[in-house]
């Protein structure tokens, strides 16, 4: 799954280099519209809702986080 | 009034113990704003007597205290200019050098790059809101300032890759600001989240709107956008009412339905400028906010903001574009088609304005200064200056302008005016490049760059990295694509059309 994410993330935010464990929010790779193009495209690939009310940054730390936010909503 | 800071004097004499503007850490009254940027303005004389009208540039993050700073320069008889803090080095050697300025206001964490980008003049480190020796006031230069003399100057794209400095006078944000605060029944209950980062002229009225009429301002990081769920919170929890943002802003609130979980309480206000803001997206807002206010505004940054406006008062379908309106106060909008004569009415042509909310002209280029801002061609009796927006428009059935297109390459991306030349100049700099491209595709709000390589392709992530060390992130393309040829028009150009197509 984190390889699909790290794709994902490749569309949004190309041409630059993510490893599983960088830091997508504090290096700025993912900002307040790729936020958005994330949460479409994570909705869309995995049938799943990601719950609005709860939207919070340590679920987009990283491709480990993001995995198992997703993983949860499975 | 004949100068910003005799606003802040008014404030500290009508409400000294309101809260004046605060953010996640700082909160100050108007007394104690007073103080600060009282304090920083003799600082800034202690350091440079005799500085007066002269740039200073703001280097920090926004926070209150680089608020204070904002207004501290003003203070001390001079304008302020501030610069992106995360700026590419290479675009920030340009404009430090375009601008020769003696004296810049940097949060720590700016030294570095100031230096690296080889500014040689002294520095104000701010690092926190400096301590008070007394209350009694000095001069320092503040009581000559005329209403024509610059207030500050804001970098903005240019279309050869050398960013133009728009430099903006005192009497062209006291018309601004008495007419917004007059006409959209601004007062000292209203409580403003300011979205636009200093250097951004969308945030000119969040500056002012405290000092001209007593609200209070809420500075929000970039990083509230990120989760919108969280923003709404943190507005309720402030008590927001009102909003200046810019459009690509407001639709991050859109984007997901997350008004069906939690919604601002008690909004009065929205006002949008700097982009078109989609209709679909104004009617979600609409919807949840039936006694909300909604204002499209339209200005280019050489008019102060804002020179039309738009209160919605009808519905419109989602496909139907907002009109931005009709002139603000003090101001004329002439239409003209390509001869320089008034256009009839229905007619497209060239919006241009008159009123003393114009530009002083941009910094050092009295060759572009003038290309921009010329005689009125309706008369030859006396100086007359109009700015030439280059914004094409049309008025309606009801005399309601509305936009149509840029006579030019520029355009407008999350609220962000770009040159797309800037980003084409700036390709060019990479030893391959034969020929390239820039191109807008509105549809999914992504710049393309399109590029003929001697070496054949590719090298999209090199390209990327180059463009990186010299543009902000905002005019970075979303993607390169290498080709053999770019397609050419009748006259031998690159052309656009035909790779817009294809985008």
């Amino acid at each position: 799954m984190e390889k699909e994410i790290l794709a994902i993330l490749g569309t949004i935010a190309p041409y630059v280099e993510i490893h599983p464990n960088t830091k997508l929010l504090e290096e700025g790779i993912l900002d307040s519209i790729g936020m958005i193009l994330l949460i479409n495209e994570l909705e869309k690939t995995y049938a799943i809702a990601i719950p609005l009310e709860r939207l919070k940054a340590e679920d987009f730390a990283t491709i480990t986080d993001i995995a198992s936010l997703v993983k949860r909503l499975l | 009034m004949t100068n910003l800071t005799q606003y802040l004097d008014l404030q500290n004499r009508l409400r000294k113990d309101k809260i004046a503007v605060k953010d996640g850490e700082t909160t100050l009254t108007f007394g104690e704003l007073y103080q600060q940027v009282n304090g920083i303005g003799q600082k800034i004389v202690d350091m440079e007597p005799g500085l007066f009208n002269s740039p200073i540039i703001i280097f920090s993050p926004k926070s209150v205290v680089a608020y204070c700073a904002v207004l501290g320069v003003l203070w001390s008889g001079n304008y302020y200019v501030p610069i992106d803090i995360e700026m590419p080095i290479d675009r920030l050697k340009l404009i430090v050098s375009t601008l020769g300025a003696r004296l810049a206001l940097t949060s720590p964490n700016g030294i570095d790059a100031l230096n690296a980008a080889g500014f040689c003049g002294r520095t104000i480190v701010l690092d926190a809101l400096i301590p008070l020796k007394s209350d009694v006031e000095v001069p320092t230069g503040r009581e000559k300032i005329l209403d024509v003399d610059p207030a500050y100057l804001l970098f903005t794209s240019g279309s050869t890759g050398i960013p133009k400095g728009v430099v903006i006078s005192h009497r062209a944000v006291i018309d601004y600001m008495q007419w917004q605060c007059a006409t959209l029944h601004f007062d000292e209950s209203t409580i403003l989240a300011n979205q636009a980062p200093f250097h951004f002229d969308a945030s000119m009225p969040d500056i002012y709107t405290p000092l001209v009429c007593g609200a209070t301002l809420t500075l929000l990081e970039n990083q509230r956008f990120l989760f919108p769920n969280q923003l709404v919170e943190f507005l309720n929890q402030n008590q927001v009412n009102t909003l200046i943002w810019v459009p690509s802003a407001l639709m991050l609130l859109t984007a997901k339905d997350y008004f069906a979980q939690n919604t601002i309480k008690g909004l009065r206000l929205v006002m949008f400028c700097g982009e078109v803001m989609p209709t679909k997206h104004l009617n979600i807002w609409r919807k949840y906010y039936p006694d909300t206010v909604f204002v499209n505004l339209y200005g280019p940054t050489e008019t102060a903001y804002a020179c039309t406006y738009y209160v919605i008062d009808r519905d419109f379908p989602d496909t139907e574009p907002l009109p931005i309106g009709k002139p603000c106060q003090n101001t004329e909008i002439l239409i003209l088609n390509e001869w320089d004569q008034q256009v009839s009415p229905g007619e497209t042509g060239e919006l241009c304005v008159r009123g003393s909310s114009l530009s002083l002209g941009y910094y050092g280029d009295i060759v572009k200064t003038n290309t921009a801002f010329v005689q009125s061609p309706l008369h030859t009796k006396y100086r007359d200056l109009i700015y030439r927006t280059g914004d094409l428009v049309r008025q309606n059935e009801f005399g309601e302008i509305l936009y149509v297109g840029r006579k030019d390459f520029q355009i407008k991306h999350r609220g962000h005016r770009i040159e797309l030349g800037e980003i084409e100049a700036v390709a060019y700099g990479i030893a391959e490049m034969e020929q390239c491209c820039a191109v807008y595709d509105e549809e999914k709000q992504q710049i393309i760059l399109y590029c003929v390589l001697s070496t054949g392709g590719g090298m999209e992530k090199d390209i990327y990295m180059h463009l990186k060390k010299h543009l902000p992130i905002y005019m970075l393309p979303a993607k390169i694509q290498c080709k053999d040829t770019l397609p050419l028009n009748a006259n031998g150009k690159i052309d656009r059309l035909a790779l817009k197509n294809q985008a």
